[in-house]
């Protein structure tokens, strides 16, 4: 019975989004009742798959594994993918994190009243499609899913966007498309060599005597084809998670699409990237990650300082927010490059925080953007006087970004911190520099969430938009406690997730210090 | 029992906190708060009481890895005096701000707690991870206190500058704590001190460690936030200036300072004795009473730092416990002073003294002030006379017998900077009281004056040792430290040196209008002009690099692929298209040209046949 849990996380919004494709587009309170339910009922589910978790051991109970595909291919053998999912400590810290910002993005949507009924099918296509990625475990199912995410978001940007949202949702999709194209290269050239889709199969397979063999010659240039497979995919992941310098759709994308889905781009689709880095690319090639861990950390503390010193000359609210994105999912790959535990175990505390957080930094955009449509920084002054609740949330939201010790914010930086500092005596990948600049980029971020706040919350009352501000309403509170609440909890007591991510993260920093 | 003391002395000033926050009314949050307070400091009570043998106490947090990090607390003799005067000056300031604060009083006094609570947790911590957690709490929470009133702008940027700038010590902490466990495993300060020296890295330890220190005890040159602060009400200043933020960094230095090399101590030194002296000279030429009590700090603090860098922490350490009592003391007494003013002549600004005086007949102020003024000053019969006494005697024992000419340098600077206290304090006394003002009986509620006259009887020299002109005493020996033995050269010295300095003061500052050069450049610039500006800079590059060239190129890739596009439609169109039309037309035209001949006449289809005979025979018969 177990193991149709997380078949039924995927099943169950599929099947409503096929239920409300029947239903008259007039009816648009159904839309959003069923897409609560889903979400109700998702939560439900992953509360059964905690229950049913094993923190030490594997969890086959809760796995499942039908063969799916099976084509001829004549002389090349038989192509085979499986209908594969299962969850590790990897996997369910992700998918706890999506029912939670799912169910905050629905709560957003709320108001969502023109085309209502395409945008729920949509939303919970994609909703399905985030619950595939995060559990698959066959590379072409997970490419499946991959590009399934791909699809209704170009939509939800390009439709129910703002202004300039069809140059945005193009941006967006052309970029994640070129990654996509990349990593179906590499999934291609993986199949052919290893003969298998399956991720722990691939993860021990030796490839003896194909082209993807440790010492199997060099092709294209000087490069190993090995080689190539881990750049074309990290380069994939990269633009997904994003990186410098794939990182510039990210601003638009965000900026231009309403509030729920910046929600959900933020909070799950980075984490789509980092999470592919840490399942398929790292595991599968850690020879190659551990020979350019160099170059990955340089991109990754370039990422942090660039994204932190875009965000302090951005003068659009969410645009700051956006870029501070950027900046904090630099910690992801660093953490990842530095190939310890801590490092390891700390760029998946980021990405679960940062999850969240980001979650809480959008809705927090999106409340003032409801009330007056106006995003711009300059534009506000002393809104403690008019908002105390807001101000207080937000508060909450930016020093829980910057860091502060008692968010989770602080644990994940923390980690990752101390994996690369460890790196240069426990494995000497990365130079004891790299940190002592990412430090940097921490106070750049104080620096713009603090000038922030002395701007638009501090001194006296002033709103350029002709509307009385209101303070929080209960929907808003609805998404925002929950949020700050978690974020302090995970900040407070991290062994809970800790305990989750510990097995995996073990495991990826044995596997890359093997090698050294 | 004693554990129970503990616990309870750090969850006490917690519960304040959350309690004001979350179940207080607006109007009794100061009384809940003050008896939280109170309860507090009789445990703290509690725990001096139960001797000063070293507590230790132990509660894990979590882990990963061989990452651990757990709540070790360790309580030496020292550290459970600190908590004393923690609870103390944190009650006094409680118990003056239930008049003095009277709007938002539930943010105000639950951020007090979580300041007090904070500070008791640094004080007890020897991991170094929850050391550092605490130590952030204390930048948010005298962010926000500094911030308190937030309709004000200088406020807001008062609180941001003092967040940033505290946020640069805090990353090199970081920085200097993660390189520490990289080298040797641990988190752990006492068995850190035990390891021999870092081999490589060992001055950016030191700078690190240095950045830390200046950041949260205000040293030169990361100084800035501390004059500004006062921008927060005048208890708060009290808070920060005495019992917490700023003696965070003198005590987290005096325990690193075995990490680090000599040499690098003996620069620190220098750097806090140039502290002493610039904030000595600043107090001397600022006219705004609380900068003048801001920049003292600053100089104190710097005195404090030189003598545990020469290796006296104990001297460091008691003179930040005898600097607590009357630094608070005189930042309430300001409270009082300025709000006399602000009475007396509104409109005006009330913190400057030049426009005060005259207030030496309200005759209790006036003797609490002297008392803690002398303090300051270091005059007999205060506890800051024998503390400095102490710290002298450091400087002349590494001095004495010397023939480098370093420690006398770091002596006779260190008598400059006491030179200057006693010329600015004297300053203060001769502008507030001495001089002719006008003056109105005023009355202070009863709250604010025992608060004030507790710390000034604390200020007395008993408070150390019941020699007046020794200072190893009780205190001394409760403490288990080691006394520098002070000759009675040097008691008689200090004596001689603070009253020819007050002599000086007397005959140079009669009159008040005196004006002192202004030093030639203020640090903020530096600031501004050293780093605001460049990071500015560097963030609109960094903007331009984004929008005008990394999306122009991808702009210009894009608007490649759509031209090739259209070049192959073009090519499509015309060539491919063409090609078949052409074709098509060719054949067309074949067809027209042959359907003529083929109208369907038969006599024409004979000629054609006759002709094609004629020709076909022709060719068979050659």
């Amino acid at each position: 019975m177990s193991n149709y849990l997380v078949t039924s996380l995927i099943l169950v919004p599929l099947a409503a989004a096929l239920f409300l494709a029947v239903i008259p587009a007039q009816r648009a309170n159904v839309f959003r009742a069923v897409a609560l339910a889903v979400s109700v009922v998702q939560i439900m589910l992953v509360t059964a798959l905690i229950a049913r978790f094993n923190v030490s051991a594997g969890n086959e109970h809760l796995q499942t594994r039908t063969p799916w595909l099976r084509i001829d291919l004549g002389s090349l053998g038989t192509l085979q993918a499986d209908f594969f999912l299962a969850v590790d400590g990897l996997s369910l810290a992700l998918i706890a994190l999506s029912v939670v910002v799912l169910m905050i993005a629905t709560l957003a949507s709320w108001r969502m009243v023109d085309k209502a009924k395409g945008y729920f099918i949509l939303l919970l296509i994609l909703n399905g499609s985030i619950f595939g990625t995060f559990a698959a475990m066959d590379l072409l199912l997970f490419y499946l899913f991959f590009e399934f995410i791909l699809l209704p978001m170009y939509f939800l940007i390009g439709i129910w966007g703002g202004p300039r949202r069809e140059y945005a949702s193009i941006k967006f999709f052309l970029y994640t498309l070129l990654g996509s194209i990349l990593i179906l290269i590499a999934i291609i050239v993986l199949y052919l060599a290893g003969n298998t889709f399956s991720i722990p199969e691939l993860i021990q397979q030796p490839f003896s005597g194909s082209v993807l063999h440790a010492d199997a010659p060099a092709v294209f240039g000087s490069l190993s084809m090995r080689m190539w497979c881990f750049v074309l995919l990290a380069i994939g992941f990269a633009i997904k998670l994003p990186l410098f310098p794939f990182h510039t759709w990210l601003p638009d994308a965000h900026v231009q699409a309403s509030t729920p889905i910046s929600v959900i781009l933020a909070a799950l689709l980075l984490k789509v990237g980092g999470y592919g880095l840490a399942r398929v690319v790292f595991p599968i090639f850690p020879a190659e990650a551990v020979q350019l861990s160099w170059w990955l950390g340089l991109v990754a503390v370039i990422t942090i300082v660039y994204g932190a010193l875009n965000a302090l000359a951005s003068k659009d609210l969410k645009r700051l927010i956006a870029y501070s994105s950027v900046s904090h999912m630099g910690f992801v790959l660093l953490g990842l490059s530095s190939g310890t535990v801590e490092g390891v175990a700390g760029s998946i505390y980021q990405m679960v925080s940062h999850g969240i957080i980001s979650a809480m930094l959008f809705v927090i955009a999106g409340v003032l953007y409801d009330r007056t449509h106006d995003r711009l920084i300059a534009n506000y002054s002393g809104l403690h006087t008019v908002m105390p609740q807001y101000t207080a949330v937000v508060f909450i939201a930016f020093f829980a970004s910057l860091g502060l010790p008692g968010f989770s914010g602080f644990i994940a930086e923390f980690l990752t911190l101390a994996g690369a500092f460890q790196s240069h005596s426990v494995n000497q990948l990365l130079p004891m520099w790299m940190p002592m600049v990412a430090m940097a980029g921490i106070v750049l971020t104080a620096a713009f969430y603090v000038w922030t706040i002395q701007r638009m919350f501090y001194g006296t009352y002033f709103c350029r938009a002709e509307t009385t501000l209101t303070d929080l309403n209960t929907r808003e509170k609805l998404m925002l406690y929950p949020l700050a609440a978690a974020t302090l909890m995970l900040g407070i007591m991290p062994q809970f997730l800790l305990d989750w991510i510990n097995p995996f993260s073990d495991l990826l920093s044995r596997l890359l210090s093997s090698l050294n | 029992m004693v554990i129970t003391f503990f616990l309870l002395a750090f969850a006490l000033p917690l519960f304040s906190a959350g309690a004001c926050w979350l179940f207080a009314s607006e109007k009794y949050a100061g009384h809940i708060a003050t008896g939280f307070l109170a309860a507090m400091l009789l445990a703290t009570g509690g725990l001096a009481w139960h001797g000063s043998t070293t507590l230790s106490y132990h509660l894990p947090w979590w882990q990963i890895g061989s990452l651990r990090v757990e709540f070790n607390f360790l309580l030496p003799p020292f550290v459970k005096a600190m908590i004393v005067v923690v609870a103390l000056v944190s009650l006094a300031v409680h118990v003056f701000s239930i008049q003095y604060i009277a709007k938002s009083r539930k943010r105000y006094f639950a951020t007090l707690g979580l300041f007090t609570g904070s500070m008791v947790g640094l004080l007890v911590s020897n991991h170094l991870i929850v050391l550092f957690c605490f130590w952030e709490l204390m930048g948010l929470c005298s962010y926000l206190l500094i911030g308190f009133w937030r309709q004000k702008n200088t406020a807001a940027a008062a609180a941001t500058k003092a967040f940033l700038i505290n946020k640069v010590g805090d990353a090199a902490l970081l920085a200097a704590i993660l390189m520490l466990y990289a080298t040797y495993g641990t988190f752990h300060i006492n068995a850190l001190v035990n390891e021999p020296h870092l081999a490589d890295h060992a001055l950016w330890l030191g700078a690190l460690v240095f950045l830390a220190v200046a950041a949260k005890s205000a040293q030169w040159p990361l100084h800035a936030w501390l004059p500004d602060a006062m921008e927060g009400p005048t208890p708060v200043s009290a808070l920060i200036h005495a019992a917490t933020m700023v003696a965070a960094g003198v005590i987290l230095y005096a325990r690193v300072y075995p990490l680090l090399l000599p040499e690098v101590n003996l620069v620190i030194c220098f750097l806090g004795l140039i502290s002493a002296c610039l904030g000595g000279y600043q107090a001397l030429v600022a006219y705004d009473l609380k900068k003048i009590l801001a920049y003292s700090t600053l100089s104190q603090l710097g005195v404090m730092i030189a003598a545990i860098a020469l290796g006296a922490a104990d001297a460091g350490l008691i003179h930040l416990l005898a600097h607590a009592f009357f630094k608070a003391g005189l930042f309430l007494m300001a409270g009082l002073i300025i709000h006399h003013y602000q009475h007396l002549q509104p409109g005006t600004d009330a913190q400057d003294l030049r426009l005060m005086g005259g207030l030496r007949k309200s005759r209790a102020l006036f003797v609490v002030c002297i008392v803690l003024i002398g303090a300051l000053a270091g005059f007999p019969l205060t506890a800051g006379f024998l503390s400095k006494e102490n710290i002298l005697a450091v400087f002349v024992a590494y001095a004495d017998g010397s023939a480098a000419l370093l420690p006398w340098v770091f002596l006779a600077v260190l008598l400059a900077a006491t030179f200057l206290t006693v010329l600015y304090s004297w300053r203060l006394v001769a502008g507030i009281f001495l001089d002719e003002g006008t003056h109105e009986q005023t009355s202070f509620p009863i709250t604010q004056r025992i608060a004030v006259g507790a710390l000034a009887a604390c200020s007395s020299w008993f408070l150390i040792s019941w020699n007046p002109f020794h200072a190893d005493g009780w205190l001394a020996h409760w403490l288990r430290s080691e006394v520098y033995p002070t000759p009675w050269t040097v008691a008689a010295g200090s004596v001689a040196w603070i009253l020819a300095a007050a002599g000086v003061a007397r005959a140079a500052l009669r009159n008040k209008q005196y004006r002192f050069a202004k030093p030639v450049f203020s640090i903020d610039e530096i600031y501004r002009a050293g780093i605001v500006r460049p990071v500015q800079a560097a963030a609109l590059a960094v903007q331009h690099l984004d929008q005008r060239v990394i999306d122009r190129l991808l702009h210009g890739v894009t608007l490649l692929n759509v031209f090739i596009a259209h070049l192959l439609g073009w090519f499509d169109q015309h060539i491919v298209d063409g090609t078949v039309n052409q074709t098509a037309r060719l054949l067309a035209a074949a067809g027209n040209a042959i359907r003529k001949p083929a109208r369907g006449e038969v006599q024409r289809y004979l000629a054609w046949a006759a002709l094609g005979m004629i020709i076909f025979l022709f060719w068979m018969l050659n």
